[in-house]
């Protein structure tokens, strides 16, 4: 019921659009018994605020979302890294399977470059300034009787590291020289000399052992004389000795990493799950 | 909630979300991070949230961050303000200045709940889930409200 004491709640909650029917009506009545009291209820609907209809919020398409099938990016992210890793592995071990010597001499060469200051250095210094010892082999290709310009020639272009072709006769004459001493007529075809030389000592000395042995002699001989000629120090045999040693250490390795692996697998679990594995 | 029920919250209640966080807040700038922010945070919650219930939620995290904004600013600036507006009379005051006047004296819980009530016309019922209050509450500090405004009126139309 509504009394002097409590109208302005009946007041206030008719301005809050609380009270049903029953109690409006009501409160209709008591405000027409009291008309000093509708004053009162004039200033309490003029609390009431109004909604500002120009009022809004501008950027509404930022806050829209797209409509489809949201994936859990983070997982596949997850299944996505660990699918690449896998197949990185596993495209390095198919192309190491398939040549070996790709990661068996990566090792090696790196020594071998660590180490290439004291041997290889050498060795092409001595090509350059040896060059023309490595004519031993010239007497294999040409025949005995070709003219001296035509060897000089066939000299030529097998040895083309050495640029002039005149130190060829004085070292070709050098090495023959033990056996096939310089007669006049020698000097005038002294090319033709260096790919005649088996004939000519065992025509003019029976005594002398036979072929083979005389070959094997002048092979090691020459081979002899090359090192000698050479003029290897003991550092650079070291290192010679030291490089082969570590080119078969790592080749013997590679061969046991292959058996090895011929029994190995790999696999790739995230969590329990196991993803991959690869049996070798 | 689904995204069409979401992106449906957006172009039916962004507008009276940001009326509303414009009035709490007093600053366009704040109203509007907090309407995004409401949004997102309707966003991540959506599967918890029922499509029916999408205003309800968006106005309760707006009244939650409105209330944590409004208490972080200096309450001494704004009171200092509103007692340099009131020595200032109008030349032509009108009760839309009035209300807004006497909306600021009203601390930002009593605002937050006359908002609610005019604005968005909830029942009491529904800004006690909003605010987190019971009911009695509600209708206790919105009566508190309604009162202080009134004599807000008053004063000015006597000194008019």
């Amino acid at each position: 019921m509504i009394t002097i004491q409590n109208y302005e709640e009946y007041l206030m909650l008719f301005i809050d659009d609380e009270l049903d029917a029953v109690a409006v009506a009501e409160l209709m009545d008591f405000l027409a018994d009291h008309p000093e009291l509708k004053k009162e209820l004039e200033i309490y609907q003029k609390t009431k605020l109004h909604v500002e209809e120009a009022a809004g919020f501008v950027n509404k398409e930022q806050l829209l979302k797209k409509q489809g099938i949201v994936l859990d990016f983070r997982r596949w992210l997850l299944y996505g890294a660990a699918a690449g890793i896998a197949l990185l592995i596993g495209f390095n071990v198919l192309r190491w399977r398939n040549n070996p010597t790709v990661t068996s001499t990566t090792e090696p060469s790196s020594v071998a470059q660590k180490k290439a200051p004291a041997v290889i250095p050498s060795i092409s210094e001595i090509q350059q300034k040896k060059a023309p010892v490595f004519p031993a082999p010239a007497p294999t290709s040409p025949p005995a009787s070709t003219p001296s310009t035509l060897s000089l020639a066939k000299n030529k272009s097998l040895h083309p590291v050495s640029s002039k072709p005149t130190p060829v006769n004085p070292l070709s004459q050098s090495t023959q020289a033990p056996q096939n001493p310089v007669t006049p007529e020698n000097k005038e075809l002294p090319i033709a000399q260096t790919a005649e030389p088996p004939v000519t000592p065992v025509t003019q000395d029976p005594p002398v052992q036979p072929e083979h042995p005389v070959t094997t002699e002048k092979q090691t001989s020459k081979k002899k004389g090359l090192f000698a000629k050479l003029h290897f120090s003991s550092e650079k045999k070291d290192g010679f000795n030291h490089l082969k040693n570590t080119v078969e250490e790592k080749v013997e390795t590679v061969k046991n990493i292959n058996e090895s692996l011929k029994n190995t697998s790999f696999g790739f679990k995230i969590g329990d799950k196991e993803l991959l594995v690869i049996n070798l | 909630m689904d995204a069409k029920s979401y992106n449906v919250c957006v172009q039916d209640w962004a507008d009276a979300l940001f009326r509303f966080a414009c009035k709490c807040t007093g600053n366009e700038e704040d109203a509007r991070d907090i309407v995004q922010s409401s949004f997102e945070t309707l966003w991540q919650k959506k599967e918890n949230v029922p499509s029916e219930k999408g205003k309800a939620f968006l106005f309760q995290v707006a009244y939650n961050q409105s209330v944590d904004m409004y208490r972080k600013k200096s309450r001494v600036q704004l009171t200092d303000t509103l007692k340099s507006n009131e020595n200032v009379k109008p030349s032509h005051p009108d009760l839309k200045r009035i209300l807004e006047r006497a909306l600021a004296k009203l601390d930002e819980q009593a605002r937050a709940l006359i908002l609610l009530k005019d604005y968005e016309g909830y029942k009491y019922e529904e800004i006690a889930q909003i605010t987190g209050l019971n009911d009695t509450q509600v209708k206790v500090y919105l009566h508190r409200a309604r009162k202080t405004m009134k004599d807000y009126l008053i004063s000015v139309e006597k000194i008019i």
